[in-house]
């Protein structure tokens, strides 16, 4: 039902852009939305399971750059790529369990919790690499962000529909998926109802993990660099989509149908408003109202609904 | 018919997706950012007309940032040299000049859009390589400030900036003397290119001074404030200091900001780039100079080279843009005040 | 004996229309200490609401001071001086003393908008003298023990010309030696000719201090008397003697099978101290005690949610140490909470979510849930118990308080739990729905489960239990068998220390 509303303003600001511009509707620019929009919107599902847990994570994106750079720095020194993207990916799951750590067992609130870790990690990839990009990856690994399937498909595209596939399985589907929405609903009757609510927590914040880390190597892959500035902000995006998309700040809701569509409604806002020739400074403001206008409409309707 | 339809549409998504900001409809947007110096010119709806001709004589131009001044000259210098060939300016940037993945997607979305040519100014020389090759083999890219690792590119257009942070080396060499003593460099981004470049013209230049002594690179981002707090803890760690050189204009303003603060002026401060705030600051002899790009010609010489391509002419691999440097004797030249405000929106006499 | 200082008649109050008010009276002199007795629920906290503003009477008059009381909004009963100090505090944990003291009306600097606080730090230390009580007025509240916020709170009161002091349950947490303080304390204050009305459910109380007590239940006022110690045995039966016209579904006949649960030498730093009591297969094991007994104490010591200083607990005759909900659940324990909005059910998810929440693993095959399944369960659990819903994807958060609570039995009855921790579980729920779950609790017991029913509601305790535990001050204070027990029993032992 709220689903169908925020699809119903995807397609709205589709049609106008294909109205407005001559590019918008064409096959190329459709698959370079799904390309700029995969990176964002595979943050988002990580956010979505956080979220939904009632919790956030504000680490989003330096986990993103802490993992694509590992990644790069173990290509450099001569590993497979397989085995670096391997390793990086598990070093994502590795900085989420720490996260689920600190928030879940020593009791720190997530904001803070993972705000400081987020400091904590951006920081340590400037160390790590002295505030230089890493470039000269191997000319393979560039293809995962940057190769297409035929000319035309692009990999990191394919990445992101599996990844939401899955991951919407995993989600509605499993006992951990249950488990995260109790906890996110009331920890309190969660605790009592039997469900081991730190498990679950920790769960949840290495699944945002794993999946900032291949985010990061897409993006580090799309780039061909591994910068140490990459992912600045992601958590916005990746929070503001997950809202739009009908999650609930307070847990316990969320879907990841209806995150892929918050991702692709601000994918789709800044690429038309890119074609249209607005201004860097304009977009920010036309995005930031959307967010808050898609909210507003659920508010509303939640209180029509009373 | 179709034209009307499409401007009322444009008009109602305007309204719509601003939220009712009025704004964004009636003025240019591209414009509305900056102090509004650059006459009216194709607005959200109006480019879209542009578009619908087909051959649009459109230039795309993607800036570094579009936070600073600099960039804003760079534009009018774009705009200057595309005006006299009848083509119009496309201009579209990133807020901060780390920003590689926007800067992507700006250029995929220009390509998509039809621009004849794109100039850019790449955040990064490694990360931008396959998007603009790929952009290359249907349309010109130039170049402007920076570099990237392609050949894909018709030339590159810049100031050489380590020959620049080099005379700015001398000219403080030259105003503390024989006598030498412990200098400090306040860059900007830890691995921009252009601030290694300009870090190293100036280390190099200093280093071949035997009484000069240098102190570790300080990182300021570019940010004034951080600059600014920055030198504060170099003249607390070292009151003895003789000189300082700033790699951006961010950092130049910082370091002069507390350099006055404290009253320093026995310290020679060396900036790079130029805006009122650093040309204020040498009239108050709070800056002893700074070694100026001329951004004007940066931006013209780089949508010229573009033209040029277009019209099938050949153009060089690189063309040089020259610095000048920028003191209390040069400030009020002619020539200088040219190079300062091309916008001649300063009222710098 | 003083003048009359407060006058209320016929005061009515209902909610949602039930009356919890029906025509009682209460008059207070100058000078006086004048107990207010009843059991839990028999409206002396609306009461008190009332004569602090908090809620609106229906009916009746209030005189205070000869003039008829009206309080728009709760902080104008200072400007009447009337005080109370509530059984849970309102103090601000992370202000200090003084702040507290002053709250609301601190002193002002020569500067207006900024506090004078040398002068309110004073103020505060010359109340404090007062109570005979050396406290740093700038020391934080949170710092504090239990017995020294009750003081604080009494300073609070007295800050103001305070002429009428309620105090609802101030002994509650304090202990022997600190009452003693407080007592004399309520004899100064008695002199001063401030009146005092005395909110308890300990009988000694009454000795050291009252001199008139009068007598609520069900809403309604009983009698009024001048105190006498010999009157305790009459007072004890004025606030239960109510008639046990109860609807009570027929007990199934009923042999105690095998003991099932054996509990010895329980203890925990949450208030348990030396609980031993076995239970048994089949058997409604009643659990009564005045509200901060210690019953909810015991039922989540022994579901795993609270942490066993020491003692022993034995689930089939073998010894098992339970550190979570999670491994309590996997033994076979089931835990109905007290309070099912705050931690029974998940409001905003589903009647499915909340019935399955415990028993996913059962319908799980490599971790995925097998939705065909689980929907038919829920169904049928949704049927079994007639919880009315408009299906099985309905939120919880709307449906009624008895169907609510239905929801939360479903969810044990779903996890086949065979031993089952009831705390108030017909707690705000209708009669007709009351029945339904009786009739459920004895179907249980029939099939070998093991009940044990926490219930404040004694007439519930004696229609459903095969045997009676009555605890206070986190002791089991008896056992009785179902035929022995009567009312005026169990509460004496409830109100015994």
């Amino acid at each position: 039902m709220q689903k169908m509303c925020i699809l119903a303003g995807l397609v709205i600001l589709c049609c106008l852009f294909s109205v407005i511009t001559d590019n918008f509707l064409t096959a190329k620019n459709i698959m370079n939305i799904a390309l700029q929009t995969s990176i964002c919107a595979i943050v988002s599902i990580g956010m979505t399971y956080v979220i939904g847990g009632g919790g956030i994570d504000l680490s989003v994106g330096s986990v993103a750059a802490f993992c694509g750079m590992t990644g790069a720095l173990l290509m450099k020194a001569g590993f497979p790529i397989w085995l670096s993207v391997t390793a990086a990916v598990m070093i994502g799951g590795l900085l989420g369990i720490l996260n689920g750590f600190v928030i879940a067992v020593m009791g720190i609130a997530p904001f803070i919790a993972t705000l400081g870790m987020n400091s904590v990690i951006r920081g340590t990839v400037y160390v790590m690499t002295d505030g230089v990009p890493v470039t000269g990856l191997p000319k393979g690994f560039g293809k995962i962000g940057g190769g297409r399937i035929g000319g035309w498909l692009p990999y990191a595209v394919i990445i992101m529909a599996v990844i939401a596939v899955i991951m919407a399985v995993i989600l509605k589907k499993s006992h951990f998926g249950r488990n995260i929405f109790a906890v996110g609903s009331n920890e309190q009757t969660a605790y009592l109802s039997g469900v081991k609510v730190i498990h679950t927590k920790i769960g949840m914040y290495m699944t945002c993990g794993i999946l900032s880390a291949i985010a990061g190597i897409i993006l580090t892959s799309r780039l061909v660099t591994a910068a140490p500035t990459a992912g600045d902000a992601y958590e916005t995006d990746a929070i503001a989509a997950t809202v739009i998309g009908g999650a609930s700040l307070a847990g316990g809701s969320g879907s990841i149908s209806g995150t892929m569509i918050g991702a692709f409604i601000m994918g789709v806002l800044r690429n038309g408003l890119n074609l249209v020739g607005l201004n860097y400074f304009w977009q920010q403001i036309a995005i930031g109202f959307v967010i808050i206008i898609a909210v507003y409409i659920d508010v509303v309707r939640g209180k029509m609904k009373k | 018919m179709k034209k009307r339809l499409r401007m009322v549409l444009a008009g109602i998504m305007a309204a719509s997706i601003l939220g009712g900001c009025s704004g964004g409809g009636k003025e240019d947007p591209l414009t509305a950012s900056s102090s509004a110096q650059a006459e009216p010119q194709a607005s959200a709806a109006g480019s879209a007309e542009t578009q619908a001709g087909g051959g649009n004589k459109e230039i795309g131009v993607i800036p570094k940032s579009t936070l600073y001044d600099y960039w804003k000259m760079v534009r009018l210098g774009c705009e200057d040299a595309a005006e006299k060939e009848g083509y119009t300016i496309r201009y579209q940037g990133t807020a901060t000049d780390t920003d590689i993945e926007g800067q992507i997607k700006i250029v995929e979305d220009f390509v998509t859009a039809g621009v004849d040519a794109i100039v850019i100014s790449p955040v990064n020389p490694d990360s931008l390589a396959p998007i603009l090759e790929e952009a290359a083999k249907s349309i010109p890219v130039i170049i402007m400030d920076g570099s990237l690792q392609s050949d894909c590119q018709k030339t590159t257009v810049s100031t050489d900036n380590v020959a620049a942070a080099a005379m700015g080396a001398q000219a403080m060499v030259k105003q503390i003397g024989e006598a030498g003593g412990l200098v400090a460099v306040v860059s900007e981004v830890p691995g921009s290119v252009q601030g290694e470049q300009r870090e190293r013209g100036f280390t190099e230049e200093i280093k071949k001074q035997d009484n000069f002594e240098l102190l570790e690179i300080f990182y300021s981002e570019g940010d004034r404030t951080k600059a600014a707090n920055i030198t504060q803890d170099i003249l607390i760690e070292h009151p003895d200091i003789k000189g300082i050189f700033a790699t951006n204009e961010g950092a130049s303003v910082g370091v002069s900001l507390t350099i006055r603060d404290e009253q320093r002026s026995d310290i020679c401060v060396i900036g790079y780039d130029s805006s009122i705030d650093l040309v204020q600051a040498i009239y108050d002899d709070v800056l002893t100079g700074t070694v100026a790009q001329d951004p004007h010609n940066v931006g013209y010489l780089s949508v010229e080279a573009a033209l040029r391509v277009l019209k099938g002419e050949e153009v060089d691999a690189n063309t040089a843009v020259p610095a000048v440097y920028v003191d209390a004797e040069n400030v009020h030249d002619e020539d200088v005040i040219k190079v300062l405000d091309p916008l001649g929106t300063l009222g710098l006499e | 004996m003083g003048e009359v200082l407060l006058k209320a008649q016929g005061i009515c109050k209902a909610y949602s229309g039930i009356t919890v008010l029906d025509h009682v009276e209460l008059t207070v002199r100058k000078g006086e200490v004048h107990a207010l007795l009843g059991e839990n629920g028999a409206g002396k906290s609306t009461l008190m609401k009332i004569l602090t503003g908090i809620v609106k009477q229906d009916e009746g008059s209030i005189i205070y001071r000869g003039e008829p009381l009206w309080i728009h909004h709760p902080q104008e009963i200072q400007k009447y001086g009337i005080g109370i100090v509530y059984q849970e505090f309102n103090l601000l944990p992370d202000l200090t003393v003084a702040e507290n003291i002053f709250i609301g009306r601190e002193p002002e600097s020569r500067f207006r908008g900024f506090i004078n606080d040398r002068k309110m730090n004073r103020q505060a230390e010359e109340i404090l003298e007062q109570l005979h009580c050396r406290m740093d007025p700038t020391q934080k509240v949170s710092t504090l023990s239990v017995a020294q916020q009750q003081m604080v709170e009494i300073a609070k009161a007295l800050s103001y010309q305070c002429e009428l002091l309620i105090m609802d349950e101030p002994t509650a947490a304090l202990t022997e030696h600190e009452i003693q303080v407080l007592f004399s304390i309520i004899r100064q204050l008695r002199e001063e000719g401030v009146a005092i009305i005395y909110i308890s459910h300990r009988m000694s109380d009454l000795d050291a201090i009252v001199d008139t007590v009068s007598v609520l239940r069900d809403g309604h006022f009983i009698a009024k008397h001048r105190y006498k110690p010999e009157l305790k045995d009459q007072l004890i039966k004025e606030m239960v003697g109510r008639d046990l016209v109860q609807k009570y579904p027929p007990r199934p006949a009923y042999t105690r099978g095998e003991c099932t649960l054996r509990v010895q030498d329980l203890c925990t730093h949450k208030r348990l101290k030396h609980i031993s009591f076995e239970a048994y297969q089949g058997e409604i094991l009643g659990i009564a005690g005045l509200m901060g007994a210690g019953r909810t104490e015991l039922a989540r010591a022994l579901f795993g949610a609270d942490p066993i200083e020491k003692g022993e607990i034995q689930l089939y005759g073998k010894k098992q140490v339970i550190h979570s909900p999670s491994q309590a659940i996997r033994m076979g324990f089931g835990y109905v909470t007290e309070d099912r909005k705050r931690d029974g059910l998940m409001l905003e998810q589903s009647l499915k979510e909340n019935i399955l929440l415990s028993s996913y693993e059962r319908f799980s095959r490599l971790g995925m849930i097998q939705d065909g399944m689980a929907d038919k369960e829920a169904d049928s659990f949704i049927e079994m118990l007639r919880i009315r819903a408009a299906g099985r994807s309905q939120r919880v958060g709307r449906l009624s308080g008895g169907n609510q609570q239905k929801a939360v039995i479903a969810k044990w009855l779903c996890r086949r739990s065979r031993v089952l921790l009831l705390d108030e579980p017909t707690r705000g729920i209708d009669v007709g729905a009351k029945y339904e779950i009786y009739e459920w609790m004895y179907r249980l017991a029939e099939d070998g489960a093991t009940i044990l029913m926490i219930s404040s509601e004694l007439p519930e305790i004696l229609g459903m239990s095969d045997r009676i535990l009555v605890m206070s001050g986190g002791r089991i204070t008896a056992e009785l068998d179902a035929g022995e027990a009567d009312q005026n029993k169990i509460l004496k032992y409830a109100m015994s220390q």
